[in-house]
């Protein structure tokens, strides 16, 4: 996603990643890998199992989700891996972001 | 998934705090950003 990051800009959304470490483990990834998005270290999971992401014990752990929340706080696509590579497209991800954008523009409330 | 999430249902609101230290609350970008929420397998 960080190829795509400035699409994703451009389209008015801004992406959050929620990952399982420890603060001091995530922000020390984060900032080797420089990612430009806003992350959060969800260590108590409150947020992960709120949400459903799947815990896979043969898999050893937890699978990726991902979920697209419009402007008036609406989920309009969610998406659960059943393994580590299940990840939609972003092309596909920045054509809905594109129909929401339309629709907020058609029907504004 | 769980009963409350799911396509056309209002998002749950949280809130954590981002690498930056600074507290972020999902419903902060209602009417001003679409979000793409990515939860991670983690690093490995």
């Amino acid at each position: 996603m960080r190829e795509d990051y400035a699409r994703f800009v451009e389209r008015d959304a801004e992406i959050l990643v929620i990952g399982p470490e420890g603060p001091r483990r995530f922000k020390q990834v984060w900032e080797e890998q420089g990612y430009p998005f806003v992350g959060f270290a969800d260590y108590r999971h409150e947020v992960a199992d709120r949400y459903g992401q799947e815990v896979n014990l043969l898999k050893l752990g937890r699978m990726p989700a991902m979920l697209v929340v419009d402007k008036r706080g609406v989920i309009r696509f969610a998406h659960f891996g059943d393994n580590m590579a299940d990840i939609p497209k972003n092309a596909d991800v920045l054509a809905l972001l594109e129909r929401l954008n339309q629709e907020m523009i058609q029907w504004p409330k | 998934m769980t009963d409350s999430v799911g396509v056309g249902l209002a998002a749950p609101d949280f809130e954590l705090t981002d690498v930056q230290g600074r507290a972020v609350r999902l419903s902060g970008y209602k009417d001003q950003k679409n979000v793409v929420l990515v939860f991670t397998r983690g690093f490995m």
